[in-house]
């Protein structure tokens, strides 16, 4: 690398971005699309595995490019790159799976201006080898994922009654003998529900040892 | 130190890399996006005209299923439409056309109307476009309707850009099911006795079995369910004389 610095070991990046330093639980990065695609679990699914590519791919161009970028435009040069394979992404959806790509709508193309990835790109991709860089990436939306899809599964099982579209509750509330079942909870479709369930989940996560960034104790 | 030439020569190479890329990505994959455009349009087109694949009951579909996840099979759809779908491009007076006043619709000197003819039953539908404003955009749906204008066969919504698990649910079978066989033979018609198309919170019975001029609405989505009920009650005005207008002129 030529600045002295030493390559984090892969492992030690993958702990990191899954939990002690997580994009959305610590570093409370990414919170937009958090609150607006966690009422279905699909949608979430699609929009993690979405960001995890475009950021994997994004950090390891950039790190292939970092020694030769002129500093004055580097952050022109990132948002160049993330544009570049967040439109492949979506043009691969359309192609592909058209029916989730209607569902998703305008929030594919919304990962552009999602803050984990430029900041992934800033943070470590300018700095660290092509590998470490991918790994960092695609980490970093593993990460978002994981994160998004509790709190969706959360907010569907609620809001609707199903997971994946299957109804769950309806049916566990009759076999119980409750002859109205599922009464939605139509405020966790809503956007106050992801703020509240997005709370919930941080508060929950930062009270477990070791939680905190930087080692702070909860 | 590199200079301002390298900087701009690097950007400019790289912004044309970027778009070679994606042009080409685009160009590969164009075939198969018109494609699949051209096959989920005719998927709602059947649907609406309540066309399903054989063997598929709606009744026992899941509540939340869209068009796009019914088993179609796209040899058979594509036969099926060829055989029993007729374009017809009827002519658009001025004063027909002053009667999309309000409406998202917009129309030339002609506009396309859809006509299904089914083997088993001697009436044949009509199917047409139309456009209305929900919360975030435009929702563009198709309609079927019998012969004479009486009752709603379906409808399908095949453009919107509204909220995920809200209004974007007008795309679910739940919601859609309630225009099956939906009285829309007050429209355009006051001080008949008869009623518009009109939306409810909450039916005990659907269109099915007992027909009204009434559709459930999304809790939640009261905005997108007022664009699609202001779309049917101006639009289906305007297609009915349209049709009843070519009627009368021996183009039908």
């Amino acid at each position: 690398m030529g600045n002295g610095m030493t390559e984090p070991k892969l492992a030690e990046i993958a702990r990191d971005n899954l939990y002690k330093n997580n994009p959305v639980t610590v570093q409370v990065l990414g919170i937009c699309s958090t609150l607006a695609v966690t009422n279905l679990f699909i949608n979430t699914l699609v929009m993690g595995l979405g960001l995890s590519f475009a950021t994997a791919f994004s950090a390891l161009t950039l790190s292939l490019m970092r020694n030769i970028i002129p500093p004055r435009i580097r952050m022109m040069v990132q948002v160049l790159i993330i544009s570049t394979f967040v439109i492949l992404v979506d043009i691969v959806l359309k192609a592909y799976v058209p029916a989730i790509s209607r569902a998703l709508g305008p929030y594919v193309g919304l990962i552009i201006t999602n803050c984990i990835v430029m900041g992934r790109l800033e943070a470590f991709a300018s700095s660290h080898r092509p590998i470490p860089s991918f790994w960092d990436g695609l980490f970093s939306g593993f990460g978002y994922a994981w994160v998004l899809l509790v709190i969706a599964f959360v907010r569907e099982l609620l809001g609707f009654g199903t997971v994946l579209g299957i109804p769950v509750m309806d049916p566990l509330l009759r076999s119980a003998g409750y002859s109205e079942g599922w009464v939605q909870w139509s405020f966790m479709i809503m956007a106050p529900g992801g703020f509240f369930m997005l709370a919930l989940f941080i508060w929950v996560v930062r009270s477990m040892p070791g939680g905190k960034a930087g080692g702070e104790k909860a | 130190m590199r200079g301002p030439a390298f900087t701009v020569l690097f950007m400019t190479a790289l912004t044309a890399l970027c778009i070679a890329g994606l042009a080409w990505m685009s160009r590969a994959t164009r075939q198969r996006v018109e494609s699949n455009a051209e096959l989920m349009e005719m998927q709602s087109m059947m649907y609406a005209f309540d066309r399903l694949p054989a063997g598929i009951r709606e009744e026992s579909m899941p509540s939340s299923v869209t068009t796009a996840e019914i088993p179609w099979d796209p040899a058979v759809l594509k036969e099926d439409f060829r055989m029993s779908v007729q374009r017809i491009d009827l002519p658009v007076s001025a004063a027909q056309k002053d009667m999309l006043a309000g409406s998202h619709l917009t129309v030339g000197d002609s506009v396309a109307v859809y006509r299904c003819s089914n083997p088993d039953a001697p009436e044949s539908a009509f199917g047409f476009f139309m456009k209305g404003k929900g919360l975030w955009g435009t929702i563009t749906a198709f309609a079927a309707v019998s012969e004479d204008f009486s009752r709603m066969i379906g409808i399908d919504f095949t453009e919107q850009v509204e909220t995920p698990g809200l209004g974007a649910r007008i795309l679910e079978k739940d919601f859609k099911y309630y225009f099956r066989n939906l009285d829309i033979s007050g429209i355009g018609k006051a001080g008949t006795g008869q009623g518009e198309v009109v939306m409810s919170r909450k039916m005990d019975a659907t269109n099915v079995q007992i027909p009204t001029h009434t559709f459930q609405a999304i809790t939640g989505a009261t905005q997108t369910c007022g664009g699609v009920l202001k779309m049917i009650n101006t639009d289906i005005r305007f297609y009915r004389e349209v049709v009843e207008s070519a009627a009368r002129a021996g183009l039908l």
